[in-house]
């Protein structure tokens, strides 16, 4: 197993250092940022690091940004959770010049589909179904970056992070409990998959066009509603789901603008993957490939 | 509000217009507003040359076929426009 000591993974225009020592939390570094993902020579401007106290017992693990611990814990699910989030963060505060949004994205080919959002609105589990029922192409399940003047975006492939409640919803079209632990690891709330479980694996070089922005509002025992949105309607979801706008010219406002007219909206309402299944297909229209998605084996 | 009122838009609200409907950014608060194309008539009225009472007469004479539920929707969306601290009244 390789045991990295350092990681520094550039994205939107940030690059964040992540460190680890020993062989515990290699594992979690290699699971969270694989060694050949994301890699740059780039200036950092924080460095995440994980420890672990091996005196206690159990063994303690802790993460420092800097030299300030931020997180300890026993359980070491619960450090590789709070390390993806810390990633995404730090990656936030610096990003600059272009548009960095809270969003899952997906693909097929060179067509993009996104999902910006908050968190709760259900991304990754739509994303999850997505891939797993209607064989699209895992990219990010949180950030997406559009370069200033670019009519694509690049996605920061990470875990998928799957909340808890949603293991029964994704289970008839993904079985969280037939992955390896080299799969998935579980925090206390939460599951992250690797990205390597989908196939075909994304190409993290690859830019997409946003051919297609959907708005999902997961809400239990509701009635489905489906809503085709227009530009201002999208303009003002995609203001909501940035994250950099202080970093950016005019707070990314014209920016937003601009890419609003790319792509085709929808906003919906959903309770069960049934009722949305048939419009979603409708908008995707040759995009869904009848291939049956695969889970594929872990490395031995 | 006061039909004499005379609402100004606040400086720090920046918009742009995608057909017809207007996105409302302020740039203190960082909030964003979406406007319809009603909305957005009444936001462009709020340049402070206009009453509200005018404002009203404006858009009846532009709409008759409206004109009898013009009066509440000016009130209404003026208010929602103050809730935001998107205007002053004058």
């Amino acid at each position: 197993m390789t045991c990295p000591t350092r990681r520094l993974i550039h994205f939107a225009g940030s690059t964040v250092g992540l460190e680890c020592t020993g062989e515990r939390t290699g594992r979690i570094a290699d699971f969270l940022i694989p060694p050949s993902a994301l890699v740059t020579d780039q200036p950092t401007h924080i460095t995440l690091r994980m420890e672990t106290d091996e005196a206690t017992s159990p063994v303690t693990y802790c993460l420092f940004a800097g030299d300030q611990q931020i997180f300890r814990t026993e359980n070491p699910g619960d450090l590789a959770e709070q390390t993806l989030s810390q990633v995404c963060h730090q990656l936030a505060t610096e990003s600059r010049p272009g548009l960095l949004l809270h969003a899952a994205a997906l693909s097929d080919c060179s067509r993009g589909v996104i999902i910006p959002g908050g968190c709760g609105a259900g991304k990754s589990t739509l994303t999850a179904w997505l891939i797993t029922h209607l064989g699209l192409v895992y990219l990010s399940d949180e950030l997406v970056y559009f370069s200033p003047g670019s009519g694509t975006f690049d996605a920061f492939t990470r875990p998928l992070h799957l909340k808890r409640p949603s293991r029964p919803v994704l289970k008839p079209f993904f079985d969280l409990e037939r992955l390896d632990e080299a799969q998935i690891i579980s925090s206390s709330f939460s599951d992250m998959v690797a990205p390597r479980v989908f196939a075909p694996g994304p190409n993290p070089s690859a830019q997409f066009s946003p051919d297609l922005l959907f708005f999902p509002h997961y809400q239990p025992d509701c009635a489905p509603t489906w809503k085709e949105l227009s530009p201002a309607e999208i303009c003002f979801l995609l203001m909501q789901s940035l994250i950099n706008a202080r970093n950016l010219p005019g707070f990314g406002f014209d920016e937003a603008v601009r890419l609003s007219k790319l792509g085709r909206g929808y906003a919906f309402t959903y309770s069960h993957f049934d009722q949305i299944e048939n419009r979603v297909r409708d908008v995707l229209g040759d995009r869904v490939e009848s291939r049956e998605w695969r889970v594929v084996k872990s490395e031995q | 509000m006061n039909p004499s009122n005379r609402p100004v838009r606040k400086p720090e609200f920046v918009f742009q217009n995608l057909d017809n409907e207007l996105v409302l950014f302020n740039t203190e608060s960082l909030n964003v507003l979406y406007l319809n194309e009603s909305a957005s008539l009444v936001w462009q009225l709020c340049d402070g040359n206009n009453t509200i009472a005018e404002m009203i007469a404006l858009l009846a004479d532009a709409y008759p076929e409206s004109a009898g539920a013009i009066a509440t929707d000016v009130q209404e969306t003026l208010q929602l426009f103050l809730d935001h601290h998107a205007l002053t009244l004058s």
